[in-house]
């Protein structure tokens, strides 16, 4: 027990050298450009504060992370159910593979180029984009989990008379919880960066958006702020949303 | 009453069953002894239902069947409650009677101080345990046993024996006992069978006298069921006793 958190102490001592690192470096820039090209640390951490004091990070981040929950909760639904049913019939799974191949494959920005003709500018497009993007990460996971499936488990629990749903809750979603949580980590980030440039391009609200104003105005510490609540919400999906379903789901490992 | 009626079975080209017959009545301890990959786990994957023969009728007792597996097979992530209680969530046991029976077998498998543990936090002998409470739980119709206690030491192997004997003598009802073990089926069988194949074939039967629950190890009749299974599966280390017809 001493060590392991010895060891931690030790990593988390260096995550804190190199974000001071960070900072350091960034001061340095700051000091040698003008504040136009790289503003110092205190003058985003002013707009950051001047921003949540006008109320337009909160609007911008509503708009945003409700846009991001909707990507992520059908690409991710989306994912798992296609998963699932690929792993029940291989042709199925053999027909679905190409398609997220191509899916996955396409970089976000054409997906976004395509969407700005068919949805216009709006919520549409970011949301769209940033679904298809995540779900073939999550099928993906789910489809793999599906072959990693232990067959005598499925046998036992359908010899005692398990069906559908039962079999799906006490065999299949705890077996599949470890690949499905990898592929919706992935999808959670690609979701959030995808959604975000979505906003950027194809938006007038959002923090994308209100990213994209703050450049054309040349309000670059304003920028490097949306840019840090962006990575905000990276964190926050991991920290909020996926950390605790993760030790959740991990809870009978860790017994003993 | 538990029965094959002229069962076929394939898989792709390999006939594992062709036109079988085999029951066991009631009440009956049926061993099955033959070597590997004979057809014995196929067999009891139909008794099961857990496959569909390719011709052939199946009977079965109503009521669900207890199967205990070579491996315990327990849900990693379920504790040794939750296991036990698969079966009677399947059934729609109301929660407060599910209860009342996972306890009575966490008693009865001295497990009681096991309940909230995980799987992995058990020995060998104790998941065994788990497996065999979880297939009684559910007051089974019919038991299946597919070499149940292979991997455990002497000891354990004739403490569980007793427990699914006693288990059995309150609640007769059909057993089906796949096993390599010789002198474990000559302590459990009313009836054992030489299994051959595939396809899968009776080679020879034995019926025993005494019931099973009062046998013990050096009983004349188990040590000469022994002594003819010895020979039917070909081991010279008992040829003299095998001149004896049981």
């Amino acid at each position: 027990m001493g060590s392991t958190t010895g060891a931690k102490g030790v990593r988390a001592a260096g995550s804190l050298a190199g974000f001071a690192l960070l900072m350091v470096a960034w001061s340095v820039l700051a000091a040698l450009y003008p504040s136009i090209l790289v503003p110092s640390p205190l003058e985003v951490l002013a707009a950051l504060a001047a921003l949540v004091a006008s109320g337009e990070l909160a609007r911008e981040l509503v708009t945003t992370v409700w846009r991001l929950l909707v990507a992520f909760v059908l690409g991710g639904g989306l994912g798992i159910a296609l998963g699932l049913a690929g792993g029940r019939v291989p042709t199925l799974a053999d027909l679905l593979r190409p398609i997220m191949a191509v899916l996955a494959g396409v970089p976000p920005i054409s997906w976004l180029a395509l969407a700005l003709i068919w949805f216009g500018t709006g919520s549409l497009a970011p949301i769209v984009v940033a679904l298809l993007v995540a779900m073939p990460a999550v099928f993906v996971a789910t489809l793999e989990g599906t072959r990693a499936l232990d067959r005598d488990l499925v046998d036992m629990a359908r010899a005692f008379g398990l069906r559908q749903l039962d079999l799906l809750r006490e065999v299949y979603l705890p077996a599949l919880t470890p690949h499905l949580l990898s592929g919706l980590r992935t999808a959670a980030a690609l979701t959030v960066r995808v959604g975000v440039m979505g906003e950027f391009l194809a938006s007038s609200t959002g923090v994308g958006s209100a990213m994209a104003l703050a450049r054309t105005r040349l309000e670059t510490a304003e920028v490097i702020a949306w840019v840090i609540v962006a990575l905000g919400l990276l964190l926050a999906a991991e920290g909020l949303l996926l950390g605790p379903i993760a030790r959740r789901a991990a809870a009978w490992r860790k017994e003993g | 009453m538990l029965a094959l009626e002229n069962v076929s079975k394939a898989y792709g080209p390999r006939l594992v069953l062709k036109d079988f017959d085999l029951s066991a009545g009631e009440s009956e301890t049926l061993c099955l002894l033959g070597p590997s990959g004979c057809g014995k786990t196929t067999l009891l994957n139909l008794l099961a239902g857990l496959i569909s023969p390719d011709g052939g009728v199946i009977h079965r007792p109503p009521g669900p069947p207890g199967y205990v597996f070579q491996e315990p097979r327990l849900l990693p992530w379920r504790t040794v409650e939750e296991n036990i209680a698969l079966g009677l969530k399947a059934l729609r046991v109301p929660p407060a009677r599910r209860r009342r029976i996972v306890a009575h077998y966490l008693q009865r498998l001295s497990l009681g101080e096991a309940a909230g543990l995980y799987p992995h936090q058990l020995s060998g002998g104790m998941r065994q345990r788990v497996a065999l409470g979880r297939a009684f739980a559910v007051s089974p119709a019919y038991l299946l046993l597919d070499e149940p206690f292979k991997s455990l030491d002497i000891g354990l192997r004739l403490q569980l024996l007793q427990l699914l004997l006693d288990e059995w003598q309150h609640t007769p009802r059909p057993v089906v006992f796949v096993t390599h073990d010789i002198a474990e089926a000559a302590l459990t069988g009313q009836r054992i069978l030489v299994l051959d194949g595939p396809p899968l074939t009776v080679r020879a039967e034995i019926a025993l006298r005494t019931p099973p629950q009062t046998r013990q190890p050096h009983d004349p009749e188990v040590l000469q069921t022994e002594a003819r299974l010895y020979a039917l599966l070909g081991t010279g280390t008992a040829r003299d006793a095998s001149g004896e017809p049981g």
